[in-house]
Order: C-alpha cells, then sequence, then structure tokens
C-alpha cells in the first residue's frame, strides 16, 4: 500500500544524445509517512517528483498508488488526478495574486466539484487551523513569506489528497519558519493518514522524516535509518 | 467566471486602459461609419427617394442626371413612366447663396414632407431639411439668384440629396417660371422587354438601373472608398491590439498559469477565463461606445453628413466580438500548450 515504485528509469533525447536521468528507481512511501528525497542537485530529484506526480511521462517501470497505476490513465484524468488526488507544495507559494487567502483553497475545492459554500467552509476551516484566521480576506501581496507558504500548504491539502509531494517547501522560509512549516506538513500528513514525499537539502529537517533517500546518478543510495540525534534547534 | 472577473477586478488599472483604447477603436468604427452613411445619403439620397428601378436618360453622359437632357427623345417614352425634370440653380441665403437642384413633383414618386407639405401652387417649394441650416423655415419666401423669381417654403423633406447638392421640389408650372431647366430622365418602376425594345429603337437615350445613376455619381465612390478602408484597417489594428495585449499578458503569468495546470485546472477552465475576459472588455467598449454614438446623433448639427443606421451599427459591433475573439487565439494557443512542470522548476 501507498506509494510504490518499481525500477522506474527515465531518459531524455534519443540516440546519441540520450541521457538516462533516472536508472531504475525501487522505492515505497506507505500511509502516513513522510519520506525525505535528497541528492545533489541535477541528480533526477525533481523529475522524479515529476514523475511521481504526473507532470512527466517515464520512459519505464511501475508506479503504483495504493495498488492502483494511477499514471496510466488519459491526460484529461491525471489533471483531474492531480486536482483531487495529490496535493503539491512548490518552493515558492505560487499563490495566485488576485485570489483572497480564503479564496486561494476554495478555488481548488470549486475545481474539484464542492459547492461555492463547502469549498469556503473547508477553507476556513484549514485556514483557521494554521493559525491564519485573521487573513481570510487578504490578498497575496500583503502576507509574510512563511504566511504564503502556510496558504499553500492548505491548499495543497483543500481536498484531502491521498498524497503529498513538496519540492523544497522551506527553501525561502527561516529557520524558524522552516521548522514551524515542516511540522505542518507531517502532522498533517499523520493526521489524515497521507503518502508524503518531499526534496530538501536542508539537513536540518531531516529529523521530522521518517525516511530519507538518498537520490545519486540516477539510483537510490542505500536507505538510512533516520537516527535519533538531538535536534539542531528547537 | 469567478477566475476571470477576479483578476480583472484585481488588475483594475491594466483592464481599464485596454478597454479605453477598444472604446476609442469602436467609436472611430462607429463614427467613420456614420460619416459614410451621411456621405452616401448626400450622394444618393435624392435618388433613393424616388424609389424607382430603371432612368432612361441620355447616352454619352456618363450616366449623370445633371447632364442629361432627354426633352427631344422625351415623346416616345413619357408614356412609360414617370419624367424627371432637372434644373441647377442657386438661392440667395441670409448669408450669400446656396446651390439646389430644383425638380418636379410628378404624380407618385415624389417623397412624402417631413415637415409642412408638398408644393400645390406654381409658387410654392419643399426644400431639403438641410437648408433649415441656413435659417429658411416654413413660410419663409426664398428667391433664386440673378431673376426675380421667388418661392415661398411650404414644408422640408429630409434626404433628398444628389451628388451633395440639396433637392427642391416644385409642380410643373413651378418648373416652368425656371430658365435652363431640362427633362433630365423618365424613370420606371419595372423593367419589361417590350419596354426596353421600344427605348432601343430611340436614338441616343439609353436605360440605367438605380445603382448605375447611383455609382455615377463621381463623389460617392470617392468618397465611400477610402472611408470603408479606413474601417477595414480599424478592424484589423483592433485585432492585434487586443492580441498583442492579451499575448504579453499571458506571457506574464505563464508560471501562474503552469501552477494552476499543476495544481489541476483543466485547460478548458483557462481558456475560458481568457475568452471571458476578451468579450467582456470588448463588450463594454462597444456598448460604450455606441451610447455616445446615439448621444452624438442628438447634438450633430443637421449640417454636418452623419447617419446612424442601425442594422449597420449591430453589424459592426458583431464583427468586433469576433475580431477580438480572433485576437485571443494567439493567447489560447499559448495557454494550452503551457507546461506544468515549468511551474515546479525541473532540473
Amino acid at each position: 500500500m501507498g506509494l510504490v515504485i518499481n525500477n522506474l528509469t527515465k531518459s531524455f533525447g534519443k540516440g546519441d544524445i540520450e541521457t538516462q536521468v533516472l536508472k531504475g528507481i525501487d522505492m515505497e512511501v506507505g500511509q502516513g509517512e513522510l519520506v525525505i528525497l535528497k541528492g545533489a542537485s541535477g541528480s533526477g530529484k525533481t523529475t522524479l517528483l515529476s514523475i511521481i506526480g504526473g507532470l512527466l511521462s517515464r520512459s519505464g517501470g511501475n508506479v503504483s498508488l495504493n495498488n492502483e497505476d494511477y499514471l496510466d490513465i488519459k491526460q484529461k484524468d491525471l489533471t483531474s488526478m492531480r486536482l483531487k488526488g495529490i496535493g503539491f507544495i512548490f518552493q515558492s507559494s505560487h499563490l495566485i495574486p488576485y485570489m483572497k487567502v480564503i479564496d486561494q483553497l476554495a478555488f481548488v475545492g470549486e475545481q474539484a466539484g464542492l459547492t461555492s459554500k463547502d469549498a469556503r467552509q473547508r477553507a476556513e476551516k484549514l485556514l483557521k487551523e494554521i493559525g491564519l484566521g485573521h487573513r481570510l480576506k487578504a490578498y497575496p501581496n500583503v502576507l509574510s513569506s512563511g504566511e504564503k507558504q502556510r496558504v499553500a500548504i492548505m491548499r495543497a491539502w483543500m481536498n484531502a489528497p491521498v498524497m503529498i509531494l513538496a519540492d523544497e517547501p522551506t527553501a525561502s522560509l527561516d529557520a524558524k519558519r522552516a521548522t514551524e512549516v515542516m511540522g505542518m506538513i507531517r502532522d498533517n500528513i499523520r493526521v489524515n493518514n497521507s503518502v508524503g514525499l518531499m526534496i530538501t537539502h536542508d539537513e536540518r529537517l531531516f529529523d521530522y522524516a521518517d525516511r530519507i533517500y538518498t537520490l545519486e546518478d540516477g539510483h537510490i543510495a542505500p536507505e538510512q535509518k533516520n537516527e535519533e540525534k538531538e535536534p539542531v534547534y528547537n | 467566471m469567478k477566475l476571470a472577473l477576479r483578476e480583472l477586478k484585481f488588475y483594475k488599472f491594466k483592464y481599464v486602459l485596454v478597454t479605453l483604447i477598444l472604446f476609442l477603436l469602436a467609436f472611430l468604427v462607429l463614427f467613420i461609419s456614420a460619416l459614410a452613411q451621411g456621405l452616401a445619403k448626400e450622394n444618393v439620397s435624392g435618388v433613393e427617394a424616388w424609389s424607382q428601378e430603371y432612368f432612361v436618360i441620355s447616352e454619352g453622359v456618363d450616366d449623370s442626371l445633371t447632364q442629361s437632357n432627354i426633352e427631344e427623345q422625351i415623346e416616345g417614352i413619357t408614356d412609360e413612366g414617370h419624367s424627371i425634370e432637372f434644373s441647377a440653380d442657386s438661392l440667395i441665403t441670409p448669408d450669400s447663396t446656396t446651390d439646389v437642384i430644383f425638380t418636379n413633383t410628378d404624380e407618385s414618386i415624389v417623397p412624402q414632407a417631413d415637415e409642412g407639405r408638398l408644393p400645390e401652387n406654381s409658387d410654392e417649394i419643399l426644400l431639403n431639411y438641410k437648408l433649415t441650416d441656413e435659417g429658411y423655415s416654413i413660410g419663409d419666401t426664398v428667391e433664386l439668384k440673378d431673376t426675380d423669381v421667388t418661392f415661398e417654403i411650404t414644408g422640408f423633406t429630409d434626404d433628398i440629396m444628389y451628388s451633395h447638392t440639396s433637392m427642391a421640389y416644385v409642380t410643373d408650372d413651378g418648373m416652368d417660371r425656371l430658365e435652363r431647366t431640362s427633362i433630365a430622365a423618365v424613370a420606371l418602376s419595372e423593367n419589361t422587354s417590350d419596354i426596353s425594345d421600344d427605348i432601343n429603337d430611340i436614338k441616343d437615350v439609353k436605360m440605367v438601373s438605380e445603382a448605375d445613376i447611383k455609382q455615377a455619381i463621381p463623389s460617392y465612390q470617392a468618397e465611400q472608398q477610402p472611408l470603408n478602408l479606413m474601417i477595414v484597417f480599424l478592424f484589423i489594428i483592433s485585432a492585434i491590439v487586443l492580441s498583442a495585449f492579451f499575448y504579453v499578458i499571458t506571457i506574464q503569468k505563464s508560471s501562474q498559469i503552469g501552477i494552476l495546470k499543476a495544481i489541476g485546472t483543466k485547460n478548458s477552465e483557462l481558456v475560458k477565463v481568457i475568452l471571458i475576459q476578451v468579450m467582456l472588455i470588448t463588450l463594454i467598449g462597444v456598448v460604450l461606445s455606441v451610447v455616445i454614438m446615439f448621444v452624438l446623433n442628438n447634438v450633430i448639427p443637421v449640417s454636418m453628413p452623419f447617419y446612424l443606421n442601425t442594422s449597420l451599427m449591430v453589424i459592426a459591433s458583431g464583427l468586433f466580438l469576433v475580431v477580438a475573439l480572433l485576437g485571443a487565439i494567439l493567447s489560447l494557443v499559448r495557454i494550452i500548450k503551457i507546461d506544468p512542470l515549468d511551474a515546479i522548476g525541473g532540473e
């Protein structure tokens, strides 16, 4: 169960200029688990995340979520899968500048078929949970970067996704905000029993992960057990 | 719908500017077409007022009614239709003089008087409404230049002009009081082979259609062609302005569109946003310009060639919406091509 990846490969280009970025990835992320994916830049982390998120096609291998080969469907259905089943969190918040905070979330809910009223109710509930209840009617341009990223995280949770994919979600945040946001992501994954996969370079955040995969030269390096150690800060 | 409106509301200034440009373009199109219509009326409305299909005129006068004279041949034709007499003269106005073409009130082909009544006696006259601008009103006496012939105005009719000259209707007896009259044409409401056979037998006359008479007026084509060309260019300019504007905006928000796609917004939804925005902006611009046109129509002086043709305005407005949608195509193609992967910033 959860996310299961078998012998996933990805090549760019053809013939002589063909470069294999992913050379047979095997990994698993269970439900309620937050797994960190690290690796040097250019190692193929984002490519892997994009394939799992259905944004990029794969060259070979199998990817399944809760025993479903969810990537082998029509492009249109994949878009709808991204809407309802997968929550994305990006490096920067990427909020829509002309939408109020509550509408950022409500829009995603409405797209997935919620009524306007239900979507706003759920959005309000989620935003209050993370302490943004006083910012519901604000536009993104007046929010701090921490607040923006919190909104973006809640946007990812709006449709109660089966899987959360995060690409360096704390890159634009200071240390204090980063741990805050990270804790929030982990708690949400546990509470909702979602599958969580996150790319990050930030070693201070490794403590929050259940497991850590290292991507090296297109392969997953031998698994590191997340050793018990004192958090760097808290 | 919400997405489109929220964006318009948030970037008010940007979109108000482009609406303003569109309003000005639409206004220019409508204004020039009203001008073209007004000028057309000044050229051909007198001919149209007769509502006759065919005219028998002199051969070799380039289909010009003012040059045609069929006085000698009239005997053979006159039974078939209505004879039209022409006399080009000048009236003395309070300020100077104005050229008019006198013609006769022949039976049923005379237009109705919009104001007052048709002349009944030889010293009565009905004038083109435009001449009220010279200070004339019903009951006034007008005098011909260089003569002592006078007429009393009994009424006015809108739109009786030929080649930018106002027409004046007098009775047949009234025509006899003028010098230099000629029988310019015989108007026929229909053409039968009998009639054309008869007319072909007569020397130095020919039969032409109403359209031929109109096209032969030199100023008519000369004015309509450049104005219509301007209108066509304005439509093209509108399409280009709109496509450039929306294309630039679309490029500006490429990453935003990528994000929307990544979090599961369908292409059709994003296409709808652009279409709604383009339609709304165009609609507001066009409606505004139509309103201004109607206001202008009430305040513009009667002497100005300006005529609002409602059906033409509806067509022009509709064409504007079509042109705007064509302008949006470039942006739509761009939107569909945006890859949600760009939002993530692949390695």
